[in-house]
């Protein structure tokens, strides 16, 4: 009997048929109708992830504005992956464009592309998508038919070395940027919609900017805010398998060297009922088992009791699931984790982030030895036996003392775990440290190549004696991160040029190649260790200072100044106001604080 | 508690979607139409339900098996289920079925259509298969007609779509999947003559 089959028709067929994981690039997941059911389409944007689609659908930012800007009448919101290097040879040998998921049609056919730059090591992957996309890599090369290619997400904070491939950066929260953006469509010209974003607030268009710094905008109530309905539910497996619902944007923590916790100040918290609201909705409609709550650290978030009394007695009935992805090192949030997690399902992941008191305190990471033996028994009395710890290495005033500590306190967690009766399995994941721009570290020299090959050999070294198991990220990528991650607008050329050479996924170890970069670097007569290499001057002014992220100049020198001598900044949730910036901007702690006093 | 057996039909990209990932898949929908699915006991609870012999990516299938047991089963969700799945995955036939066999039990044979693209291989396939040419050892059957040949294999868990193209690689008729649509066309048992589909209701082996 003869029977039809269409896809002999399919013009991606054939491509899928030849390359690695092709659900990749399957589409028609359950909630991705792109919006525009019924009436005229009078704008169109493709959502555009720079890596490959499993690590991009783990991506909640881009969850929330595809489900809002459906719901935008008139906008046609689809998305696109970057395609694996056997992809984009298919594609390039058989002369075929990058399109959506969602309908196949060009990235040079929709009004906007937004990319999401969340890694700096996603560079060349943007300039893989727009070539193959068919849009010109350059700013100046693009014409009245070509989209607006704009860029949004933490790498916007430090725009510079991007420039000449972006139309324009959103920079600060998506809920209030994308429907502002949007509303200038359809446009008479590209040259009238950027001329009317340079003069809104948030967006940094490098063509009309007119000096001084885009303050980031920020939205204040997030109850007020956008409330997602509604998800994109991959049909495969992807790295982050659950409902995530936001319970909080920012982090009072104060942690130095970390560049999220002051580029998403001030903290703003959802209500317990709103967050219950949105994971019920989120559940129904996606048929997921489990939800997680997400946030720089979610075991912070003052609702999370409520949270679990309004939502636990009907996960449980229905066989689901609960969690938290990052944990505090502390009693609480174990006893939080055992109150969500069956015993010995999983494991716990902590990350104590450097190996002494000492270096904990340049860090500001306020987590005491006493604190981590406390935690360390509480896991594994609680039944767990598998601990995976996260370190760092190249911190600022580190030494040899610092990194031997790593393993002592791996060793600890392992001789605790043993004299409560258990087989613990310790893992550890040391990630090389990079000085980003916004933090007190940013005037600081990054580790040398050597200095971390040096120092992640011999931890693996003890490790393996120990019979830990023990990672340590290449030196060279931690390299080239940082020299991207502070770098001023020569270091388009050298992205582009190392893609030209072939550099692709260069976060991905088995695609990531340090000589050709060099040769890019070399070839451009830029020397990538003066980005790296050096220690700034304290009037240094930066290239991302045309950016102001709402936290002052000010306060990062004086939070390095203590970082160098050792001392403590507390919590300003549990302390006094530290005076970071936010203090005169209607920062919700002080007005908390402020309203109970 | 029901047992409840489903034939479905996977068609379009989402055949690139892994054999393995398709109870998730199931689960996700029948979760969205209001089913609460058994939980299995044991150290780790996973949700009890089982598919047929593997199909192998890329490959349209128009009726594939599937269990799952339900708590709470409605006639409603077997209704309504074609509505909550991705696009290409389309429930033809459901049931509550008792004391039959595990399906791996019950499925011993399938249909797989392996559709030509370029005529001339198919030509030279024609000829073979008039020589008395096999493509796998657990043939039952095999016939040529349009641009196509149908092959019947026994031990479907074993034999799949994965090593008829590989015989056919080996011949030198096709150099790789890309040239070839390969389906399967049923699962279920052989009747002498044709893969018989799997039955529903209760009863035994019959």
């Amino acid at each position: 009997m003869p029977y039809i089959f269409d896809e002999l028709e399919d013009p991606i067929w054939r491509m899928l048929s030849s390359v690695k994981r092709p659900s990749r690039y399957a589409g028609g997941e359950w909630g991705a109708d792109g919006g525009l059911a019924e009436g005229k389409e009078r704008s169109s944007i493709c959502l555009a992830f720079p890596d490959v689609y499993e690590v991009g659908m783990s991506y909640l930012g881009f969850q929330i504005l595809y489900n809002m800007a459906s719901g935008i009448p008139g906008v046609r919101v689809e998305r696109a992956y970057c395609p694996w290097p056997d992809a984009e040879a298919y594609m390039r040998e058989n002369r075929m464009a990058l399109g959506s998921l969602e309908s196949g049609r060009p990235l040079s056919s929709f009004d906007v592309v937004g990319f999401t730059l969340q890694y700096e090591l996603t560079s060349t992957n943007i300039l893989t998508m727009l070539d193959l996309g068919g849009i010109p890599l350059k700013v100046s090369e693009r014409g009245e038919k070509d989209p607006l290619v704009v860029a949004g997400g933490p790498g916007t904070f430090a725009p510079e070395p991007l420039v000449p491939f972006f139309d324009a950066f959103c920079i600060g929260d998506g809920e209030l940027l994308l429907p502002d953006l949007l509303s200038f469509f359809p446009a008479r010209s590209r040259e009238d919609v950027l001329r009317c974003l340079a003069k809104t607030e948030g967006f940094y268009v490098p063509a009309f900017h007119e000096g001084g710094s885009v303050r980031r905008r920020v939205l204040m109530d997030l109850d007020g805010g956008f409330a997602p309905s509604g998800m994109i539910v991959p049909s495969s497996e992807i790295i982050h398998d659950r409902v995530g619902v936001e319970v909080f944007r920012g982090c009072t923590r104060g942690c130095r060297f970390c560049q999220a916790g002051v580029v998403s100040r001030p903290v703003r918290e959802r209500s317990p009922e709103r967050v219950a609201g949105i994971a019920r909705d989120l559940l129904v409609m996606s048929g997921y088992d489990e939800v997680g709550l997400v946030s720089l650290a979610s075991c912070d978030y003052s609702g999370i009791e409520r949270v679990i009394d309004l939502l636990g007695p009907d996960l449980s009935a229905k066989n689901f699931r609960l969690s938290l992805p990052s944990l505090r090192m502390d009693a609480f949030s174990v006893e939080l984790a055992d109150r969500l997690e069956e015993l010995g399902r999983g494991g716990l992941t902590f990350a104590p982030e450097a190996g002494t008191q000492r270096l904990r305190d340049v860090i500001n990471k306020g987590i005491s030895q006493k604190e981590m033996e406390e935690t360390f028994r509480e896991v594994f009395s609680r039944g767990w036996e598998r601990v995976k710890l996260y370190f760092m290495m190249g911190l600022p005033t580190e030494t040899m003392d610092d990194i031997e500590a790593i393993m002592e306190i791996s060793l600890l967690a392992r001789d605790i775990g043993r004299r409560l009766g258990k087989r613990p399995k310790i893992g550890v994941s040391v990630a090389g440290f990079v000085p980003k721009p916004h933090t007190p570290f940013q005037w600081d020299a990054q580790a040398t190549v050597e200095d971390l090959a040096m120092k992640g050999g011999t931890l693996k070294r003890m490790a393996k004696k120990a019979g830990i198991g023990l990672n340590y990220h290449e030196p060279a990528q931690t390299f080239l991160e940082g020299v991207l991650a502070r770098g001023d607008r020569r270091m388009a050329a050298v992205i582009e040029r190392a893609w030209r050479d072939g550099a692709r996924f260069d976060g991905w170890t088995e695609c990531f190649d340090m000589g050709r970069w060099m040769n890019a670097f070399d070839s451009e007569g830029v020397d990538p260790k003066e980005y790296t290499g050096r220690t700034r001057g304290a009037e240094e002014a930066f290239p991302w200072e045309v950016v102001d992220v709402g936290v002052s100049r000010s306060f990062l020198w004086s939070e390095r100044e203590r970082a160098l001598s050792g001392d403590l900044t507390p919590d300003c949730r549990v302390g006094s106001c530290n005076l970071c910036g936010w203090q005169k901007d209607g920062c919700p702690v002080l007005e908390e604080k402020n309203g109970q006093g | 508690m029901a047992r409840v057996r489903m034939i479905f039909s996977k068609r379009g990209r989402v055949c690139f979607v892994p054999h393995v990932e398709m109870p998730a898949l199931f689960c996700r929908a029948l979760r969205r139409a209001g089913a609460r699915i058994e939980m299995t006991e044991g150290m780790s609870p996973h949700p009890r339900i089982s598919l047929g012999p593997a199909l192998p990516v890329g490959v349209p299938a128009l009726g594939e098996p599937l269990e799952v047991w339900i708590e709470n089963w409605k006639e409603q969700f077997g209704g309504s289920i074609n509505s909550f799945l991705p696009r290409g995955v389309t429930v033809l036939r459901y049931g509550v079925v008792e004391g039959r066999p595990r399906l791996s039990e019950e499925c011993t044979a399938a249909l797989y259509r392996i559709i030509f693209r370029e005529g001339r291989a198919f030509e030279r396939i024609r000829e073979m298969i008039s020589g008395g040419w096999v493509p796998v050892g657990h043939s039952l059957g095999i016939s040529a007609s349009g641009n196509w040949i149908d092959v019947a294999v026994s031990s479907p868990g074993q034999t799949g779509g994965g090593t008829i193209v590989k015989s056919l690689v080996k011949e030198g008729v096709a150099r790789s999947w890309s040239e070839l649509l390969v389906t399967r066309l049923a699962v279920g048992s052989w009747s002498g003559k044709s893969v018989r589909p799997l039955p529903f209701g209760g009863g035994g082996r019959g």
